[in-house]
């Protein structure tokens, strides 16, 4: 079967304010080679309805950012990125995911 | 450490960075709150919070005393409390008498960190730069002590330290005893030490600048010295120089707090303080409120030409005398005339953002000179970098250099000499060469195009004429001359945003699209660029030789200039009109720059037109009716409103501490690499607003007042944007702005209470009515 040739991996999407992006990518860069970035992100949570089109803001606005990290990153990575989001606006889900060509996700040494 | 414990110490580092607002270079001086990072706080609690961490004063007259009369035994149980909470250890050396380890530490770091982002002006480079800011001071950080009996040990111990920043901090808060339950508070008071330098990497990284340079670099060598300082007083009391031992040997005799905290704050005066502030704040309200009122002309007259003027506050003198003197339109927009690009000058090597720095434009425009002018700029370009290099080389080298101040000194002295008794041209005019626009794509010239009329509101009746204008101040021999240029263009002039405007809404093709999007601009309509020089009250106009038009230029201008001449202070020594002082290299304070700004009124002109403002205003066109959704307005608070909030707090703060939160007395600073200036010889980083900016001697010129906010549109509008904007919400609920909305319909005011309640507006007028 075809999907034997997937790997197992963690999905992250993370939804933070432009302005916090940095940080969360600085948490990153230890376990992930790549992600994708969407901005500016617009949607409803517990605070309310979140307007992501500003036309001359940036640093407002939302972004999303979306990796993938080996399953036993994903633990060692919450201990860092879980404080951010409870201290900070934001969300996150982590899903499971197959993936493949699994070099291409792992991080640079 | 492992991975997971390293990455529990940057979110800690990042978290504890959120207390420190960014600090850009002085070439693009951007006002920001300095308290950006309390904004999720009440105005009050923010205030309170600040004046601790930075040990500040945080309100025209706050809490702080230097009298602390409570029992020793009281005192040290506050400072083991405080530890990871408001203090570090470092603090705790000048509480028990064994020196001021913090200005130790910062004037160390300070040296390493100036050395480290020198800007091409040091005529040696740091040596082992390319392998970032921690490796580069590990490497050489080895030699410090070479020469003292200390020298070996010294560098075996600096050895020994991780070859990775992060981890480094890890082994310095360990060995420190600093428990991971208080690191946040303890890193947060670490980069509340030295604000400057952490706001300025925090930026920089975020922006992607320099990737070898972030704040857990800054932490390990910061956290590093406190243990050098620590180790060599501790010891010398027979102490182990870490938290643990520190503290039982203070709570054995706290009678050894030698000093207490400073300085000491009270809840109880900071909430006086802060009453104080609100009644001065109502009654300006009310003594604005009772000026603005709708006042139509009697009779519709034909307008000659429509001037589009910055929102910044120094446009609205201007704008008032202009308006006296002619069928002229004025109207507000922000000064980068809704053009987010970058501007590269011809052959110059990098581009500037000349936006708002809420923006990361990407587009780029440049210059595009015809053939003879391109070949002369490229001759004079050539000629300036040999002598330069002739020049810099000569003076830099360490034998070469005695040669080269005999060679070149009587030039030097003739130069200064001239300087000195003539006054220099401040600004040379540029030659506004054509633009070169082809990587602004078309149909972002029309978006552009579109947005930028119809956030100011002219989407029907264009004049023949519509001049854009920009601003900037012209000033000579000054580090802060970011700082009088236009905000909504990053701290740069806002003649070439003017000019890409122009050329856009000029051209048949984007004309033609804007047709099909609603807007018909008559064939006769001509839009050109102009630059209001705000040093020198002068307005010039690019590619227009309109006679009358400029007469009346000239007469509103010297109007503004001998109103605003009465505010200056006398220069006894030097140049005191205001042409004169652009061109005074010795002139510590050009010009007032927004000083005294207070608030921002968003509404049609006619509201205003008939009052003075005295200069106090940032002033941004906006018709409700044309905006029923409310796009229009949620794009206006969202962005002018944010820059002058900040432009406002800045001023706010740099004026009730000037030291903390402002640079300080401009004749003492030393500039730093082209990134920002120092008091004396080091330590942190000072980039806000310097005292002459502010105050006159040690009385404040700037009123320390929140920014007033007065939008002329339905309360229900301004509602349904604020419940949609988390930023609105903490401005607005968080008082760190007052609101206070006009009804288009029946003209009354309403003040916003907080969580989308209005209360009615006191309608009289305080009898010792304050100017406006």
């Amino acid at each position: 079967m075809l999907a034997d040739r997937l790997t197992p991996m963690k999905k992250l999407e993370i939804v933070v304010s432009g302005e916090h992006v940095g940080d969360v990518r600085d948490l990153l860069a230890e376990y992930v080679s790549g992600y994708t970035q969407i901005a500016p992100v617009s949607g409803r949570g517990h605070a309310g309805y979140h307007e992501g089109r500003l036309l001359f803001n940036d640093a407002s606005a939302q972004a999303m950012i979306v990796t993938v990290v080996q399953p036993d990153a994903l633990e060692p990575l919450l201990e860092g990125l879980l404080p951010l989001l409870e201290r900070r606006s934001g969300v996150a889900w982590v899903s499971d995911v197959s993936v493949g060509r699994a070099a291409y996700f792992a991080p640079e040494q | 450490m492992n991975r997971s414990e390293r990455t529990r110490l940057r979110a800690t580092v990042a978290l504890a960075a959120d207390a420190i607002a960014p600090v850009w270079p002085l070439d693009t001086f951007v006002a920001v709150n300095p308290l950006l990072g309390f904004d999720a706080l009440p105005f009050i609690e923010a205030t309170a919070r600040a004046a601790e961490l930075f040990r500040a004063q945080v309100l025209p007259a706050d809490g702080r005393s230097g009298d602390d009369a409570r029992d020793p035994a009281d005192r040290a149980r506050e400072f083991v409390a405080a530890i990871g909470v408001r203090d570090t250890l470092g603090d705790w050396c000048a509480a028990l008498g064994w020196g001021d380890a913090v200005a130790e530490i910062d004037e160390r770091t300070g040296r390493w960190l100036a050395a480290y982002l020198d800007r091409g002006e040091a005529a040696w480079t740091m040596p082992h730069r390319a392998r970032g800011f921690y490796a580069a001071w590990k490497r050489l950080a080895r030699h410090e002590c070479a020469a003292t009996p200390n020298g070996r040990a010294y560098r075996r111990a600096i050895d020994a330290l991780p070859d990775h920043a992060v981890d480094a901090v890890g082994a310095n808060l360990e060995a420190l005893g600093i428990p991971p339950e208080r690191r946040h508070g303890y890193l947060q008071r670490h980069l509340a030490q030295c604000a400057g330098w952490a706001g300025f990497i925090k930026r920089a990284h975020d922006a992607g600048e320099d990737p070898g340079l972030d704040l857990l670099a800054l932490l390990a060598v910061r956290t590093w010295y406190e243990r050098c300082a620590l180790t060599a007083t501790a010891r010398a009391h027979g102490v182990e120089p870490a938290f643990p031992a520190v503290r039982d040997w203070l709570l054995a005799d706290p009678a050894r707090v030698r000093r207490a905290r400073e300085p000491h704050f009270e809840r109880a005066a900071h909430d006086a303080a802060y009453a104080r502030l609100e009644q001065r704040e109502r009654e300006f309200a009310a003594s604005l409120l009772a000026v603005l009122e709708p006042r139509d002309d009697a009779a519709p007259r034909a307008v000659a030409a429509q001037f589009v003027f910055c929102i910044d506050a120094r446009s609205e003198p201007l704008r008032r005398a202009l308006e006296a003197e002619g069928p002229y339109e004025t109207l507000g927009f922000a000064g980068f005339f809704g053009m987010p690009v970058r501007y590269r000058p011809f052959d110059a090597p990098h581009a500037t953002a000349i936006a708002p720095v809420l923006l990361r434009p990407t587009r780029e425009v440049g210059e595009r000179p015809d053939a003879a002018t391109a070949r002369q700029l490229r001759r004079a370009a050539a000629r300036t970098r040999t002598f330069d290099a002739i020049a810099g080389g000569a003076l830099a080298h360490p034998v070469a250099a005695f040669a080269g101040v005999e060679a070149f000194g009587p030039f030097a002295a003739l130069r200064a000499a001239r300087q000195t008794f003539r006054a220099e041209r401040a600004h040379a005019m540029p030659d506004d060469r054509p633009l070169q626009l082809d990587a602004l794509p078309f149909d972002e010239r029309v978006f552009f195009g579109e947005a930028a009329l119809r956030i100011m509101g002219l989407t029907h009746g264009f004049a023949p004429l519509i001049v854009l204008c920009g601003h900037g101040g012209s000033t000579v021999n000054n580090a802060f001359s970011a700082a009088i240029d236009c905000g909504a263009c990053g701290g740069n002039r806002g003649t070439i945003n003017a000019r890409v405007a122009a050329d856009v809404l000029n051209a048949p093709d984007v004309r033609a699209a804007l047709v099909a999007r609603g807007i018909t601009i008559p064939p006769h309509t001509r839009f050109v660029a102009a630059e209001h020089d705000t040093t020198r009250d002068a307005v010039r106009l690019v590619d227009c030789d309109d006679r009358a038009l400029l007469a009346a230029l000239a007469r509103a201008s010297d109007a503004v200039r001998a109103q605003r001449a009465r505010a200056l202070p006398a220069a006894p020594l030097g140049a005191s009109d205001p042409p004169a002082r652009a061109g005074d290299w010795a002139q510590v304070r050009p010009e007032w720059g927004l000083a005294r700004n207070a608030a921002f009124v968003i509404g049609p002109r006619a509201f205003s037109r008939a009052a003075d403002l005295d200069g106090r205003c940032f002033l941004h066109s906006y018709d409700a009716p044309a905006d029923p959704d409310g796009a229009i307005l949620e794009q206006i608070l969202t962005a002018p409103l944010i820059v002058a909030a900040w432009i406002n707090l800045q001023y706010f703060f740099a004026t009730v501490d000037p030291d903390r939160f402002g640079s300080g007395d401009k004749l003492l600073q030393q500039p730093v690499g082209g990134i920002g200036v120092v008091a004396g010889n080091g330590g942190d980083l000072r980039n806000g607003l310097p005292l002459q900016s502010t105050s006159f001697g040690a009385t404040p010129y700037h009123e320390a007042l929140r920014l007033l906010a007065v939008v002329v549109a339905p309360r229900e509008r301004i509602d349904a944007i604020v419940a949609r904007q988390q930023v609105l919400q903490r401005l607005f609920d968080h008082r760190w702005v007052s609101l206070v909305a006009i009804d288009p319909g029946d003209g009354r005011a309403y003040r916003y209470a907080g969580d989308r309640a209005w209360h009615p507006h006191p309608t009289e007028t305080p009898e010792c009515s304050p100017t406006v």
